[in-house]
């Protein structure tokens, strides 16, 4: 039998704070959530400002369902614990009246380990030189015996890639699939997507999905600038991030979670839940073209799109707005605008197209699933946030991107883009509940 | 010099740190995984903290040599040995370290 898989709670830790509502509103007001960075000296950056959530290691430690495992969280793991934890109350499921076996996980994850790892070599290297201490052990032998004695017992286990899933699985007693996705900026969407396909096929009645990331730390920082993959108006950092602009330069840095809830149509309505929406399709495919450069065909963009639409059953025409990838790069965004017309035709430019990442930047791991509320936001609130900072179109991305203000409408199908490094692709369809 | 009430009063605290436990509910004859619920990992911390407080690192053999005398005091098997781990032992294994007389 095939299932029907609806969404029946969402759980937001975004650049703006803790909680869907905070997020939505911020949205729906166009702000954008950049900020110069005040954690370290970043006055040597070609970027000195990112989209960080305002929220101290303290501040998220009080906020966790279960504070004692904190001590084992990096950042990114505690604002997934809030994110969903906020998802589970809303969908009102009691997780200790559930059949844990049929009860899985399914996250999004990105570089935990390189942020919380401590001193990479290279990094003690060029410390040590720094100091000029030439009484310190250098040799690599040394090195090691000195990492031995000093790294804290628990780094290792805490930046474990599945870190996310595990304690998900712990807090909730999910005793099901519990799976991780490091898959770029798709994590959280292909997470989300893998999940709608066990739910379907009956492996699951219901499933935590979803991502978290958090790459506002000075060696992303550095990553990301030595790729020149992030924006450096600096200068005006609020229009930094402006996806589908001429004048583009980069993205916004940021960092957040989001998690959904999802279940069976029929385990749905048995325990008597509230469905928000329904996901309704999920898409794949890969480039298989280079490491970091999208091709200009867009061919794992489009076959993404095109795979997403056949299994939600859906034609172009009924899809009522796109998420889009939108990330305020040079090569993104063109690209993203062809693959749209491609996929959508004559209709292409008459389909209302917003970025969200314009006001909280690029979540990485966690952008698929952040995305993926403001569009089950969208479809509950018919209101389509805006794209902010769009002041001149570029000519290559002829589409109608909700420019400025927020548009209000009824809006039952979206559309949502995640791509990625390693060429990457991922689209899910959410669709309104009563859509008969 | 540590004297050996400072010593059991600096582990109590550091076992109340790691497992967010008020310090008045960490008592030395409280067993680590039944009492406290700790897991295995937790005394890795611990262990981690009382190394860097009192400047000395435990060596794998000695732990091994210190964890068969408990299981000869109680009779037991070496792998009943974690039931019966307490703070108080904790803290006789840094005295035994720090103050060799004792």
């Amino acid at each position: 039998m095939i299932e029907r898989v609806l969404i029946t709670g969402v759980g937001v830790v975004s650049p703006f704070g803790i909680g869907r509502d905070r997020y939505w509103d911020n949205l729906v007001e166009g702000r954008s959530a950049a900020r110069m960075i005040t954690s370290f000296d970043a006055s040597m950056m070609p970027t000195r400002f990112w989209a960080n959530a305002p929220l101290s290691e303290e501040d998220l430690m009080q906020q966790l369902p279960n504070q004692r495992a904190g001590k084992l969280m990096p950042r990114a793991v505690r604002m997934a614990m809030i994110a969903a934890e906020e998802a589970m109350t809303q969908s009102g499921v009691d997780p200790l009246r559930l059949d844990p076996f049929r009860f899985g996980i399914s996250v999004g994850a990105g570089g935990i380990g390189l942020v919380d790892q401590g001193l990479s070599p290279i990094d003690f290297q060029m410390a040590i030189q720094m100091t000029g201490k030439t009484d310190i052990p250098v040799s690599e032998g040394e090195y090691w015996q000195y990492l031995l004695n000093h790294m804290h017992p628990l780094n290792p286990i805490r930046t474990i890639p599945n870190a996310i899933s595990a304690h998900l699985a712990i807090q909730y007693q999910a005793m099901g699939s519990c799976l991780t996705y490091t898959t770029a900026c798709t994590s959280s969407a292909q997470s989300i997507g893998e999940a709608l396909l066990a739910l379907r096929h009956g492996r699951q009645d219901i499933m935590i999905a979803g991502g978290a990331d958090s790459s506002t730390n000075p060696s992303n920082l550095l990553s990301f600038s030595l790729l020149g993959a992030l924006s450096t108006r600096n200068d005006e950092i609020q229009h930094a991030s402006r996806p589908f602009d001429r004048d583009r330069d980069g993205f916004l840095l940021s960092e957040g979670a989001a998690f959904l809830i999802l279940e069976t149509e029929t385990h749905c309505r048995q325990r008597g839940g509230e469905p928000l929406a329904e996901l309704s399709g999920y898409g794949t495919a890969s480039d298989a073209y280079r490491v970091t450069d999208e091709p200009e065909d867009g061919r794992g963009a489009i076959r993404a799109m095109q795979n997403a639409l056949r299994d939600a059953g859906l034609t172009p025409d009924q899809i009522d707005h796109i998420n889009a990838h939108g990330t305020s790069t040079r090569m993104n965004d063109p690209i993203e605008s062809f693959a749209i017309h491609h996929v959508f035709g004559e209709r292409a430019n008459r389909i209302p197209v917003t970025s969200n990442k314009s006001m909280i930047g690029h979540l990485v791991a966690g952008a698929g699933s952040i995305e993926l509320v403001a569009a089950v936001m969208t479809i509950r609130e018919a209101c389509i946030p805006p794209t902010i900072n769009l002041q001149h179109r570029d000519e290559a991305c002829d589409l109608d991107i909700v420019a400025g203000q927020a548009r209000t409408g009824q809006v039952r199908t979206v559309l949502s883009n995640s791509f990625g490094f390693g060429g990457q692709n991922a689209c899910l369809i959410v669709r309104q509940v009563n859509h008969e | 010099m540590w004297k050996k009430e400072e010593i059991e009063e600096e582990v109590r605290h550091i076992v109340a740190k790691s497992l967010l436990l008020k310090p008045e509910l960490v008592l030395l004859s409280s067993r680590f995984f039944l009492d406290l619920e700790a897991e295995s990992i937790d005394i890795l911390d611990i262990r981690f903290a009382i190394e860097s407080t009192f400047g000395f690192k435990f060596q794998n053999d000695e732990i091994r040599e210190l964890l068969q005398v408990l299981a000869n005091e109680h009779q037991v098997t070496e792998k009943d040995i974690p039931e019966l781990f307490t703070v108080g032992r904790m803290a006789d294994f840094v005295v035994y370290k720090l103050i060799p007389s004792s």
